[in-house]
């Protein structure tokens, strides 16, 4: 689907960090010991608070529909899988969770260079480059765990 | 589904009136609420309830009504995504649109907060030996507001937040097509606690605004809608000794000038023509192409309004709605019968447009007019739906003498590279607002709502200094002791 406006692209931004609190919440469930659920849990809180930034970003920034369409967002480019059940394991789940810390930087990313409101483009500048902060944590936590059985 | 209720001294009270007309979603045509039309009875306990609470209310210090303001505005952004919904769903908005809306009603309470500040008189000391001179501000008593559909939340806001901070107790007459978010709205009001009767909500029509218009304790009013009814408002107001302002009626002009930057300007004439479905004072009506610019200005234009996206504004990707009624779609459509029978050619037909999971729903997709002359009726006439005129001009002057031949002055927009013919329009266009490379000449808060001839009756705008002027009056004081 084409994100073409700017509430469509920060409904899709706020369906993702939704995602995010909801994915980390069930690896912290799946973690190898108390302080990687930690970490993770950690992780699900940020991503309620980026959830509650993007939308009352959108509150106080958006005064006006801007009519002229965003070209070049599209949701299936920035989709990927989180839904964790029962019978994952704890690899496959810290993948899912690598994977949507790099789709929702390259959203953010991606987002503030085609929109032309400054204030809105420097938060989710900033969101982008939280997420890659977010993958860094994930990295270091898998290197000192090594890979799963 | 039991009709909405009246707000009347801090209690929601069930209307005892027989008249009750449905609500609408203007995408889906389903009946989303029921209005009652008031009685005169019930308008004068409102108005009793006003005027017995003003007395107490005015003694309030004012840093202490601003602390209501406050807590309006947290309320409000508590409640921003349902605000901005129901807007959408009784109005016809697109989400975003509605969102705007919703931050513009708040920052009305925001500039408000501040009335320690803007009620503040002024003093001199030793007019004559020892004797000193103030002028203090006071409020006056009891004020209304009659706002309109199009923007069924901001509008009351514009008003009542300033009569209140200033001491006035206030009654709202919602407009009956689009009362829901009015409803909402004071529904966080009674949130807010306030003392009972100083602010209330009466729905109804006509016969509401006639008992508010006549009664003797009611000081001032406020109006937002068409001419017709502007002019009515203001001529009973003032034949029962009432302040009044009344913004009404528009045919806003959008010149387009050779050395504009064509792209950034087709983007806010997008906005401005038919953002909001063209329902707004504000909205582009006519765009008139000065000397060589017409030919690319109509084709760009005509090209990126074909591409707009028209739905039900729960959509986020939606970029049009619908207009409000089945009447107000009819009305527009005739009028694009009219521009045919004129002789405007219609390089983009906005009529006929589906929505496939809304068949019913009151939606004309954007319309472009070519080839328009100043003296047919769509280039002169408030047509209030997404329609837009071109006409073409040969210089600036034949430009401006187009939009002074027009009955309306509520806003003008030059787009232009050069700062001359910029300070030239600014200086000679008379219109309330004018815009310098912008669509939509939307005064913020702490500015007023400015407008002219038959766009506005009235001395003192909304909003800003001029609402403090509206709602208080100075009263000087002369002392000596001995």
């Amino acid at each position: 689907m084409e994100l073409g406006t700017l509430g469509a692209v920060l409904a899709f931004a706020v369906k993702l960090e939704g995602q995010g609190v909801e994915l980390y919440e069930k690896v912290a469930s799946l973690a190898k010991d108390p302080p990687a659920s930690e970490v993770f849990l950690s992780l699900a809180e940020a991503k309620r608070k980026r959830k509650k930034h993007v939308e009352r970003s959108r509150r106080e920034y958006v005064n006006e529909m801007l009519l002229e369409p965003i070209v070049g967002l599209n949701t299936s480019d920035y989709l990927v899988e989180t839904d964790v059940s029962s019978k994952d394991d704890y690899d496959t789940a810290w993948r899912f969770a690598t994977e949507l810390e790099e789709s929702s930087q390259r959203l953010y990313l991606d987002a503030a260079e085609l929109i032309t409101l400054p204030q809105l483009a420097r938060v989710l500048k900033k969101l982008g480059q939280e997420n890659a902060d977010h993958r860094l944590r994930l990295e270091s936590l898998h290197k000192r765990d090594g890979p799963g059985e | 589904m039991e009709p909405i209720k009246n707000y009347v001294n801090g209690q929601w009270v069930a209307s005892k009136s027989t008249q009750i007309l449905d609500v609408v979603n203007p995408a889906t045509t389903e009946v989303i609420g029921r209005v009652p039309l008031s009685t005169p009875d019930e308008v004068r306990t409102a108005i009793q309830a006003a005027k017995d609470a003003f007395p107490e209310w005015r003694e309030t210090p004012p840093v202490n009504r601003a602390r209501y303001m406050f807590r309006l505005k947290d309320l409000m952004e508590d409640q921003f995504e349902e605000l901005s919904k129901i807007i959408v769903v009784e109005e016809g908005k697109c989400m975003d649109e509605a969102r705007g809306e919703v931050r513009r009603a708040i920052e009305q309470v925001e500039v408000a907060a501040g009335i320690p500040s803007l009620m503040m008189g002024y003093n001199l000391e030793d007019i004559a030996v020892g004797i000193d001179e103030d002028c203090v501000r006071q409020p006056l008593g009891v004020f209304c507001a009659i706002p309109p559909f199009n923007f069924p939340l901001m509008v009351s806001l514009w008003f009542a937040p300033y009569a209140l901070a200033c001491g006035n107790t206030y009654i709202v007459k919602p407009s009956e097509q689009a009362p829901l978010s009015q409803e909402k709205l004071f529904e966080l009001i009674d949130e807010v606690d306030l003392p009972e009767g100083v602010i209330n909500l009466v729905n109804g029509a006509k016969g509401v605004v006639d008992t508010l218009l006549e009664s003797p304790d009611v000081r001032g009013v406020s109006f937002v809608g068409s001419t017709r009814v502007g002019r009515y408002v203001y001529q009973k107001a003032a034949e029962n000794g009432k302040r009044a302002q009344c913004q009404t009626g528009a045919k806003n002009f959008l010149v387009v000038m050779p050395d504009a930057d064509l792209d950034r300007t087709v983007a806010a004439l997008l906005t401005s023509f038919f953002g909001c479905a063209g329902e707004r004072c504000l909205s582009g009506a006519v765009l008139l192409a000065v000397g060589d610019v017409y030919e690319p200005l109509r084709d760009k234009f005509v090209d990126a309004a074909s591409r707009l996206k028209v739905g039900y504004g729960l959509d986020e990707t939606v970029q049009m709605g619908p207009v409000v009624s089945k009447r107000h779609m009819e009305r527009v459509l005739a009028y694009i019968e009219k521009g045919l029978e004129e002789g405007a050619k219609l390089p983009l037909d906005g009529r006929g447009i589906e929505v496939e999971e809304y068949p019913d729903g009151y939606f004309i997709g954007p319309t472009v007019f070519d080839e328009v002359t100043p003296e047919m009726t769509i280039a002169n006439e408030e047509i209030f739906g997404p329609v837009a005129s071109i006409v073409q001009a040969e210089d600036l002057d034949e430009a401006i003498d187009i939009i002074h031949a027009n009955p309306y002055g509520n806003a003008s927009s030059i787009f232009t590279s050069s700062g001359k013919w910029a300070r030239e329009f600014k200086h000679r266009v008379r219109c309330g607002n004018i815009g310098i490379n912008i669509g939509v000449v939307a005064p913020m808060a702490f500015f007023p709502f400015s407008g002219a001839k038959d766009s506005f009756f009235g001395d003192l705008h909304g909003q800003g200094r001029d609402a403090i002027d509206f709602f208080t009056e100075k009263k000087v004081v002369i002392s000596r002791w001995f």
